[in-house]
């Protein structure tokens, strides 16, 4: 679900942090745009909730329930919410599985204001954001099922990681500025986070269920 | 065999298995002992010679002047077999050998020399100083004393004839026969000394690795003291000092200490808590250069992977690359925020300083602009590269790669 621009984005937040959920109040205040419509500490809150209060989850890969980060993604991304992976630290194998399991983005806690709405406005808009954080983890994944990259993919995600802006990433490598972004929507799509990650029989029953293909 | 053994523990470390230790700090030398009792036993026999020729005289000998020359030559042998083996650790081939021949022929002529009826009494002391040196042999050779052994038994029987009487047929066979009992107990003997100094052995190899084991926890858990002290000094402080209400966390300066502390906890648990504050290692010298520009008020994130082993020259170029760098994007991006990362790249590393600033022409880039002199000679210097990269308004990145 994407909202139409100038509507007001309303976001959830699964955290079981106290202070910073108080102080993330306090914050989105001063934004406009953003609504703050729920803050929960668990994934089962935010699905119990009746309806669908939010468009946009920002959720802590560590919460206190020692849910698996990948799991909430899944079921967050299943009921139909663009998620925005957050946490104070990232172990990079929990990054990576949050982003295939379908996480729009991955940012650490300490971005300013401006940059996590701006973060959050692209998610609602329906785009993924790749982080430098989030780009370092998916060039050190090791994993033995990772998507397959090109070697001008990884050598703009490498690019991307060390913190350059698409411009200068684009400048290093030789290509255009529009040609990287090429490359970096095709790892985006390799990763399955073109919003619809099957990882299961089950989910892709799903899938098929909501195409109305089958019965 | 007994003698192969000796020859590598003797030698000590480089040929021994273990290889570690040196010799003198090896609790126990079991051929060293061998040539130390056996010198004992030795002089022993020599001490009956000399007791021998005092109590009997001529009356067992065909000359005592000869028995006493006979003896004072094999004393002034034994006396350099045994130094020599003592100062070695061990009998060498050629001692034994050398050994063996003397008391054969000893043994033969020394017999002869007797009166017949003292042939098969103590009297005889060539005799016994024909057992000590099967003794030798045993030990040294093992099984392959059988040459040594029959060569001093063919002696003893040439010196008796043609004295053999029947009626001393079991004293025959009994002194002949103690050749081989006693090369035979001294290679069980040498066995078993072996045996337990190879036990003693792995014993004081395991010691020695668990007393590095234990220095490398004690400096470890130093390093983790001074860590700990640093959380100290820095995160619980600023925590305690907020809580008491004696900082404002709403404060600029307070939020920027904040935010540093978050980053320096952060590294810390990449590194395991096992960020050693000695280590010269890459990593560490780039946190510390991280942990310096925080301090300015730079807002630094540092990306790194794992690395390979780097020779310290290496080390060192690319941190003071790394650290011009970083002062380039305080003086001219305009901005405090820079990015480090560092990958491993087959068997070099690439450390890359980026920033979201001001950037710069680089066609038109003078040479005091840029990548100065210094970032790109260092890297030369030390078989690397450095390369930038920047677009006007959106940043610059100053890669240093090495090897080239």
């Amino acid at each position: 679900m994407r909202s139409a621009a100038g509507e007001p984005i309303d976001l959830a937040v699964i955290d079981d942090d106290r202070m910073l959920l108080d102080g993330l109040a306090t914050w989105l205040a001063e934004a406009p745009d953003l609504r703050l419509v729920a803050a929960v500490g668990t994934v089962d809150e935010l699905l119990d909730a009746p309806g669908r209060p939010a468009t946009v989850v920002l959720l802590d890969m560590r919460l206190r329930d020692n849910s698996d980060p990948a799991d909430n993604v899944r079921r967050l991304t299943a009921a139909h919410y663009q998620v925005l992976a957050v946490s104070v630290f990232g172990l990079r194998d929990y990054v990576v599985s949050a982003f295939r399991a379908g996480a729009r983005g991955y940012l650490t806690k300490d971005h300013d204001l401006t940059s996590l709405a701006s973060a959050v406005r692209q998610v609602a808009a329906g785009d993924t954001i790749l982080s430098p954080e989030l780009v370092f983890s998916l060039i050190s994944d090791t994993s033995p099922d990772r998507p397959a990259l090109s070697s001008q993919e990884r050598a703009v995600l490498v690019a991307y990681a060390s913190g350059m802006t698409l411009q200068c990433a684009a400048r290093k490598l030789g290509i255009g500025v529009g040609t990287a972004k090429e490359y970096l929507d095709r790892v985006k799509q390799k990763y399955g986070a073109a919003g619809r990650p099957a990882h299961t029989k089950l989910e892709l029953a799903d899938r098929v269920r909501e195409d109305g293909i089958g019965h | 065999m007994p003698g192969s053994d000796s020859d590598s523990s003797a030698r000590g470390t480089s040929s021994s298995p273990h290889g570690q230790g040196n010799l003198a700090a090896r609790p126990f030398r079991a051929d060293r002992v061998i040539v130390d009792v056996f010198g004992c036993i030795r002089a022993s026999y020599v001490v009956t010679g000399v007791s021998m020729l005092a109590v009997k005289g001529d009356s067992a000998y065909l000359s005592a002047a000869t028995q006493g020359w006979l003896l004072a030559g094999v004393t002034a042998w034994s006396a350099i077999l045994f130094w020599s083996a003592h100062r070695a650790g061990e009998f060498s081939r050629w001692m034994v050998l050398t050994d063996c021949l003397i008391a054969a022929a000893l043994v033969a002529f020394g017999t002869r020399q007797c009166v017949p009826a003292e042939r098969l009494t103590w009297g005889n002391w060539s005799f016994t100083y024909g057992l000590s040196a099967s003794l030798i042999a045993g030990a040294s050779n093992g099984l392959a004393a059988l040459p040594e052994v029959a060569l001093l038994v063919v002696c003893f029987l040439f010196g008796l004839w043609p004295s053999w009487r029947a009626a001393q047929v079991t004293n025959l066979i009994g002194n002949t026969s103690e050749f081989a009992w006693f090369a035979l107990i001294a290679f069980l003997a040498s066995l078993f000394l072996h045996r337990i100094e190879r036990k003693l052995d792995s014993a004081f190899t395991a010691q020695v690795a668990a007393e590095s084991r234990r220095a490398a926890l004690s400096a470890r858990y130093t390093d983790q003291l001074i860590n700990y002290g640093m959380l100290h000094d820095t995160v619980l402080s600023t925590l305690t000092a907020i809580a008491r209400g004696g900082l404002d966390h709403q404060v600029p300066q307070v939020k920027e200490r904040c935010a540093r502390e978050a980053e320096y906890l952060r590294r810390l648990i990449h590194g395991g808590l096992s960020v050693s504050a000695s280590d010269a290692g890459l990593d560490n010298v780039l946190s510390r250069l991280v942990a310096e520009a925080d301090e300015l008020g730079m807002r630094v994130r540092y990306f790194t992977d794992t690395l390979p082993d780097l020779p310290p020259e290496t080390v060192t170029a690319i941190s003071r690359a790394a650290r011009e760098a970083l002062n380039n994007v305080r003086a001219h991006a305009g901005t405090e925020q820079a990015w480090i990362a560092m990958v491993a790249d087959g068997g070099g590393v690439t450390v890359t300083v980026t920033d979201r600033g001001n950037g710069f022409d680089q066609q038109r880039a003078t040479e005091g602009f840029g990548i100065s002199r210094s970032i790109a000679a260092r890297m030369l210097d030390a078989g690397g590269v450095a390369t930038i990269t920047s677009v006007p308004g959106h940043g610059t990145s100053v890669e240093l790669r090495w090897p080239r």
